[in-house]
Formats: structure tokens, sequence, C-alpha cells
């Protein structure tokens, strides 16, 4: 029997390892210092000083061909030049549009999908085991291997334009063969970086949202169902209302993922044909490895950053916001604190909705 | 799923089956071993793009073993600690998880041109301490995220108790806390382990000859031939693969957790 | 309102026979309690009655409609769950309009509106109906689910233990609430209980259930004077009954039957001590317990290898180690088979 939540004395579950510490205060205190120095450490030289010095030579014109040390960059103090060639560069712009672009596609089609496929995968049916296990399998591909496979099945002689062959020919009496030029076409290249990014995240967004909605409260769906609400009603009412933490959450951490995609694209098109895949990690890149502008590309990075930063913080104000309700929602739905393995969290959903 | 087949199947046909014209081939007519035996050095075969050594990468797959490992056990050893003193003695105060999370927030690109530069500097450029200091730093924060929460499931009464026995702090930890999270502390090594081990624009940028790793190598087999080298690359692909594939099916139950930084608990 | 009745209910999970056979019928607007122990099936029954159960055999019909084809939305059930189970995430409001936003057809805005007013001064919330439902309190929450339910006007009421959660002095004026209510609009109730002191203040009849099978039905007077086995004896009664060998006691069997292999049975308000060698004496018997309840004493007592309650005003305090004599009253003194259980008439 569960207690409800909002009881009058707001208990918390037994005390847990966090919060504050009736024994010892100060030594304590020492302690923790003590634990948290090698990392912070570890953080300061390998992250926070490299940023100093990324700020610093963004204010230069070091680069591949300079003749002085790196820290002796001030010799070519270009104050904002950099970074004012960087905002009026089309072609940087062009690399942030691209991103975008890429990043809202791929993000829309990943969670649409899996948040069907997790509804699909709710009842119990014969082989669903198996079925997750392969569903899971794309996630844990090295993501430049997942480049290199599409490339492979991009290609124009490959695999992907035979399939469309066959099924078109028979669908609609085509003569010739298919030949979408996956990756030679700037205009479609960019749908083929989406298409290998989607093929290799969905499961992650089909996890997340499978998670989510096998915690479903059992209790409170029943209710609905007897108060004669249908699925879409549940659906409206019900399912995504309480799944809106693990929503916003998984859409945001993705969307930073996907604008910082690398490896797959890279091993795809190299940024190519020309620019049409360029997205803003691999024109960064292009910066330092072709042209060896370390002080452009270090300032073009700090916008990136500055823009990347903001928008985060105004996504995650809703999700800040809605952990405080949320919070008493966890408690009282017994939500999202499950830890149990694949099958036996998949039964018991099973036996919610079966 | 298809394409891991697709994968799996290349890297077992012969050089003819590879990009006929005209033609796809679905599943290998004359299945062989000679993709692996390629790419694994074992054979003074030439094909039509490369000189058998050229191919061989045993040495960037060992590469990859060395660095992945060591950047997992470095950032293990600082993010444990890191993670029992925020989540028990709230370290750092309460903001420092939002900060940790801010932290993935920017392209590895913006990081990685000082990296270079600094790593050039003190001779760490294409060492294995250079990459270990970079993955560790990388990944710490996951480290850090995972154990904090596993952290936080166990009672304090477990730690207080060692204590009243009369522990210090210090073998509390190690004999008390420590052993209950040996499930978390494997997955969490797991989940880093696979996260090193697919990296590929760290190692590209800060390594060029002595510790290539494997993923870059494979980038370097693409661009060197043509990138028409399909089999013995699919061959490298797959045993790239196969780790992490293997290892994360183990883990599958803590994934969500690490991929959205325990925000979700799965 | 509609009257129900189960049919040779039964639910088999996996050889685990939760409900055995279970014939009830529910009169229209009556007032049936479930009484019975944990486990018995009482919430499998109401389960089945609301439909997110299905029998393994057997029939539930609401008036002549049989409802095994019928979807739990569909059968115009109100069910308040033990744990309430409320849409933490919305309002009180929100938790009330509910059952209407999502009939069909649905109602106007002002008339959604006025229908969550009227329930939500009936049942008391009416103050708080902007709160997030998360926040309340237990009462308060407790009182959103019956409105919840109450607000599509169910044919069928359900509860399952709904006011356990309670504290004691809530409980009790809920229980008239409650009760007056259901009077009022003449809504036809099964309530879940395994408190037999609340079964027997509000129900017109108690279905007494133990271990899947119905074991007796009938009013609180019949279940309480009148157990028909010896669970029903012993599960009944806020002091517990006192069941004895037959043939070692002087009294007499009903119609001359044999003692021996007989119960004897016979609750501890009429019994009563009276001084050791007092001729009403029927036994004699050793004080080890006296428990003062307030407004009388329960006295445990021993007589040979059985335990004996009896009640004692709070005056009289015997004591304890001393021995006294029990008197029987013949007049109510129960017989139950001793093998079968059941009641000899």
């Amino acid at each position: 029997m569960t207690t409800p939540a909002g009881s009058e004395t707001g208990q918390a579950p037994a005390r847990r390892l966090s919060g504050l510490s009736a024994l010892g205060g100060r030594s304590e205190g020492r302690i923790a210092r003590l634990l948290i120095t090698p990392g912070q450490l570890l953080l300061l030289f390998l992250v926070g000083f490299p940023a100093g010095v990324a700020v610093y030579i963004g204010f230069t014109a070091y680069s591949g061909t300079s003749s002085y040390q790196w820290f002796d960059a001030w010799k070519e103090w270009l104050w904002f030049d950099n970074y004012w060639e960087a905002l009026s560069s089309s072609g940087f712009w062009a690399a942030i549009w691209r991103t975008v672009i890429v990043t809202g596609l791929a993000v829309g089609v990943e969670f649409t999908l899996g948040f069907v496929l997790a509804f699909l995968f709710l009842k119990q049916f014969r082989g669903r085991s198996l079925l997750t296990v392969f569903f899971l399998l794309p996630m844990m591909i090295v993501p430049a291997v997942a480049g290199f496979i599409f490339y492979m099945l991009f290609q124009t002689q490959g695999p992907v334009n035979a399939a469309l062959t066959a099924v078109f020919h028979d669908v609609l009496h085509l003569t010739g063969p298919i030949h979408v030029p996956w990756l030679s076409d700037p205009g479609i290249a960019i749908y083929s970086v989406i298409a290998a990014d989607i093929w290799q995240w969905t499961p992650l967004m089909f996890l997340i949202f499978l998670s989510g909605l096998v915690a479903l409260p059992e209790d409170q769906m029943n209710q609905a169902r007897i108060l004669g609400a249908g699925f879409w009603h549940q659906l409206r009412y019900l399912v995504l209302p309480m799944m809106k933490p693990i929503i916003l959450i998984a859409l945001i951490i993705r969307s930073i993922e996907v604008f910082k995609i690398f490896d797959s694209a890279w091993l795809l098109t190299r940024g190519g044909p020309g620019d049409a895949t360029t997205t803003i990690s691999v024109y960064l890149y292009r910066q330092i490895n072709d042209n060896y502008r370390y002080g452009y590309a270090s300032a073009a990075a700090i916008i990136v950053l500055i823009l990347v930063s903001v928008a985060a913080m105004q996504a995650i104000r809703p999700i800040e916001a809605a952990q405080e309700e949320t919070l008493e929602e966890l408690v009282g739905a017994e939500a999202l604190i499950h830890e149990q393995f694949v099958d036996d969290a998949l039964a018991a959903g099973a036996r919610a909705h079966g | 799923m298809f394409p891991l087949y697709w994968l799996v199947t290349m890297s077992f046909k012969p050089q003819a089956e590879w990009n006929p014209t005209g033609r796809t081939i679905w599943f290998p007519e004359n299945p062989t071993l000679d993709n692996y035996r390629n790419i694994l050095g074992l054979t003074s075969q030439n094909t039509q793009f490369f000189q058998a050594s050229s191919t061989d990468a045993s040495q960037p797959i060992i590469h990859s073993l060395i660095a992945a490992g060591g950047g997992t056990l470095l950032a293990l050893l600082v993010g444990v600690f890191a993670a029992y003193g925020i989540a028990r003695f709230r370290a750092g105060g309460r903001l420092l998880p939002f900060q940790i999370l801010q932290l993935r927030m920017f392209p590895p690109v913006a990081i990685i041109i000082p990296l270079l530069i600094m790593l050039a500097y003190l001779k760490l450029f294409d060492t294995y301490w250079g990459l270990w200091l970079v993955y560790a730093a990388v990944t710490f924060p996951f480290v850090v995220w995972l154990m904090r929460s596993f952290f936080q499931e166990l009672p304090r009464e477990i730690g207080e108790a060692a204590i009243v026995d009369g522990c210090t702090q210090w073998s509390a930890f190690f004999k008390a806390i420590l052993p209950n999270v040996k499930g978390g502390l494997a997955a969490t090594a797991l989940f880093v382990f696979i996260l090193n081990w697919s990296d590929f624009l760290i190692a590209l940028v800060l390594t060029t000859e002595k510790t290539v790793t494997a993923p870059v190598f494979l980038n370097s087999l693409q661009s060197a031939g043509a990138g028409q080298e399909y089999g013995p690359q699919a061959a490298l692909g797959l045993i790239l693969v196969l780790p992490p594939a293997l290892l994360g099916l183990s883990i599958q139950r803590y994934l969500v957790r690490g991929l959205t930084f325990g925000a979700i608990k799965r | 309102m509609a009257s129900i009745r189960l049919q040779s209910l039964t639910k088999d999970f996996d050889g685990l026979l939760a409900v055995n056979n279970v014939d009830l019928t529910v009169p229209d607007g009556d007032f049936v309690a479930l009484l019975g122990p944990s486990g018995c099936g009482k919430t499998t029954t109401m389960n089945m009655i609301s439909g997110l159960e299905t029998p393994t055999s057997g029939e539930v019909w609401f008036d002549d409609r049989p409802m095994s084809t019928v979807p739990p939305g569909k059968r115009s059930v109100g069910f308040v769950f033990q744990n309430y189970a409320i849409f933490t995430h919305m309002t009180v409001y929100g938790n009330l309009a509910f059952g209407l936003r999502v009939g069909k057809p649905r109602p106007s805005k002002t008339e959604i509106d006025q229908e969550v007013k009227r329930v939500a001064e009936i049942v008391g919330v009416e103050q708080i109906l902007d709160r997030k439902a998360g926040r309340l309190s237990v009462n308060d929450m407790q009182k959103v689910a019956l409105g919840r339910s109450m607000i599509v006007r169910p044919a069928i009421f359900l509860l399952d233990e709904p006011f356990s959660n309670l504290d004691a002095a809530f409980r009790a004026y809920m229980r008239a609430e409650l009760k007056h209510i259901q009077r009022e609009v003449g809504q036809t109730m099964v309530y879940v209980t395994h408190d037999q002191v609340e079964a027997m203040a509000m129900a017109d009849r108690i279905a007494v259930m133990n271990l899947g099978v119905l074991q007796q039905l009938g009013s609180p007077l019949e279940i309480y004077d009148r157990p028909s086995n010896t669970f029903v004896a012993g599960f009944v009664g806020s002091t517990r009954i006192n069941f004895l060998p037959a043939d070692r006691l002087p009294l007499a069997s009903p119609r001359g039957a044999d003692p021996r292999g007989l119960t004897l049975a016979i609750r501890p308000e009429y019994t009563r001590i009276v001084p050791p060698d007092s001729p009403e004496a029927t036994i004699g018997v050793r004080v080890n317990l006296v428990e003062p309840l307030g407004a009388k004493d329960v006295v445990h007592l021993s007589w040979e290898s059985y335990d004996v309650r009896t009640l004692s005003t709070p005056g009289a305090r015997p004591r304890i180690g001393e021995h006294v004599g029990l008197a029987l009253d013949s007049g109510h003194v129960l017989h139950f088979d001793e093998a079968t259980g059941q009641a000899v008439e």
C-alpha cells in the first residue's frame, strides 16, 4: 500500500547519504574538499586552463605557421578581429545553420519514433525481449564506425539505392535503377548525416520513454480507465503531463549531443560535398586541420560556446521549474525511481496495460 | 539492424564482392577471413590499394585498449572520490551537479584547440599520458554523475555504523561504502570505457603516429585508398564495435542513467 | 443506480484461487460490506466488478446486463482505491472535472464548472480547488478521491478500504458522511474492509469472505448473532468470541445432539464473573489479565487449557491470579460442528 504524496508530515524516506551531517561538521568539510580536489584539479588543468588559453588565443592571430610559442601570441594581438571575422563569415553562420537544421530534424524524428516505439513495446508479445536487445544495439556502436557503415550504405552503387530500386521497380514500374546521390549531392548529403544519427540514437529515446511509460503509476491509469478515459484521453491528460520532465530532459540532452556531431558526419562525408555537411564542429575542425588558424578557430568556438550556453539556459529553465513540482509527483507516484532489468520492467508494464 | 548486418557481411566478403558495379551482393557468396587477416597484419597479401603492412590495425587496436583503459581508470579514480564527496558531504555546493552538466554542453572541438597546443608544449602530444588525461577530464563528469546517484541511494547508516565501530572516514569508505556500490561502480566503469573506446575527435587531433587509436586508423584507411577498401575496414569496424556492444548489453539497465546524466534512473 | 449480481464468480491466478465461486446479490440502493482478512479475495472481487480484472469463470451482472463484454470505462462504476490514486499533477479542480472532461458527450465548460463546485461542496473541498493535488493532506486527498468518482453519477459505487489511512476521528466522521450521502442518493455501494466494526456500523448487509470463499451474507445482526461458521463467529466481534469444547460443559446441546464433536461458542458479553462458589457459576476460572478499555474492562481468564474472555464493569477489578466463577448465559450459546466449523442449530 502506498503512502499518498504530500502527507502532512512530508517525511523524506529513510535518511539518505546526502544532506547535512550530524557528526563533526568541520572535519567533514575538510574531507569534502579533499575528496573533490583531485577532480577539480583535473578539470582545472584540462578544461579550465585550456578554456582560458582559448580565450587568450582568440584575441590573437596565432596559427600553425606562427613562428612563436603560444604564450607569446600577444605579439600578434588582434583584439576582436577574429570575432568580427567569424560573426560576419557566411561560412561560419552557414555551418551554424546547418547544425541547427540537423539537430532539429534528427531530434524531432528520434523523439517521435522513440515515443511510438516505446508505446508499441508496452504490451508483452512474443520475442519482445529479444527484439528489444536488437533495438538497443545501434546505440552501442562507435559513432565513427556508424559513420563508416552509412558511408558504405549510401554509396551510389550501394545497398540503399539497390533496395530502393527493388521496391520502386515493383511498385512504380520504373525501368532504370534508382541512383540517389546520397553522398555526392550537396542538397541530399545532409540528410544522410541526419539519417545516420537517427539510426543510431532513436533507440536511446526509445529506452528513455519506455522506462518512463513503464513507471507510470498503474493506479492512476486504472482510475482514469474507470472514469471513462480512452487511449487518447489518457495520453493527453495523464501520460504526457506525467512524462513532461523526462521528455524535456531527453530532448535537451539529445539536442546538445547532436549539436556537437562530428564523428559520424566526418566519416560519412568529411563535411562535403563542398560545404554541404559542414556542421559547426566540422567547420571548426577544418579551420584547425586544413587552415591551421588556431586563433580564429578559438574565437569562433567561443562564440559557439556562448550561443549554446544561452540556448541551454533558456531550455533548462522550464526543467528547473518542472523539477520542483515533479519532485512531489515523483514521491507520490513512485515514478522514475526504478531500477529493474529491462524484462522485469517491461513485464510490469504489460501487466498494467494488457 | 540492417546496417549492422551489412557491416558483418561486408567484413567477410572477398575483394571482388565489395563494390561490384551493377550488383548488390546481399550475402557473401564466397565468405572469407582474408579481411581479418589483412587488417590484423597477419598476411602478406597486397590488396588493390594497400601494401599489407599499411593495413595492419593490430597496433591501433592495442593503442585504443590502452588509451581507453587508462583514461577510464584515471576518470574513475578521480571521479569516485569526487562523487562521494558530493553525495555525502555536499562538496562544492548545491549547484555543482548542474555545473558539471554545463561542461558537456560545448563542442569538444572548442576545447581541442588549446589542448592541442598545450599538450604539444608539454611534449604530451601523441602520448598515452596525453590521451589519458584528456579522456579522464572528458569522462570525469559522467563518473561523478553516475556514482553520485549510486552513493545517494545508500543509507547514511552504513557509513556511520562503520565509524561507530572504530573506523576512520577513509577506512569506512573502503570497507563499508565501496563494497556496496560495486555493481554501480562496475557499470560506470564499463560505461566510461565504452565512451573512451568510441572516441574519435580527441584522438584524431591529439595523435599522429605513435598512439593512433583504432577509429582514427579507420578514418585514415578511408581517405587513403579512396575509401573503397570496404572489406578490411568493415573487419576493423566490427572489431571496434564488438567490445562496446557486448559490454553495453551487460550494463543495459544503467545505460539510460549514464546517457541522461542520472537524471532519469532506469 | 443498479443492482449487482455475482454469479459463480471465480478468479484463478495460475493456480492461486483468489475468488472461488462467489454468488452474491446487492439490491439496488443497498450498502454491502465485503468483510474479511487480507488476502481473502475481496479486492479481486471488486476488480472484477469494476472490470479491471476479467473473471476466470462466472459472470457479473448489473441489473440484467452481463458485464463480461463491457470495458471498465463503460460500466458506470465509481471506484475509490485504497491509496486514492489522485492525479497528483493536476489541481483539485482538474481531478474532480476529469470524469466529465473525458465523458461522451463532453459537457460545456459552464456545466462542468457547476458540477465541480457542487461536488466540491458535498465532500468539502470547495476551498482548495486550486491546490495541486499532490500537495494535499491525506484527509483532503480522500475527499477528492470521493468527489472525483461521485461527479459522474455512477450506477455502482465501489470503495476499497477508503478510510484506513485516515486518523481515527476523521475516519468516524467520514463513515457517517458517506453513509449519509449513500442513503440520500440511494447509491448502490460495495465497501471493502477488514475492520468489522466499520462493516457493522455502515452496512445494510455484510458479505464475509475468507480465502476466496463467501462465508456468510446477512445483516449485521445476523452475522453477529447467528454466524454460520466458526470463521465468521471468530472474525466478527470487537472482543473475540470464546470457543470451548461443548462436551466438557454442563450446557445443553441443540436438540440433544451429542456434545462430543461440537464446539461451543459464547460472546464475552454473555458471560460474567461471579463468586467461585456461586450456583450461577458454570465453570471455574483463573484471572490472568485485566484490560481496561474505558467503558468496560476485558478480563482474560483461563479455564483448563483454554483462554476465555469476559467483560466487566470498570469498578470491579478482579485481582490477577484470583480464582473466580464464570456464568455463561445459556440463552446466547452457539454450537458449531468441530470438524466442519459449520453452525449447528
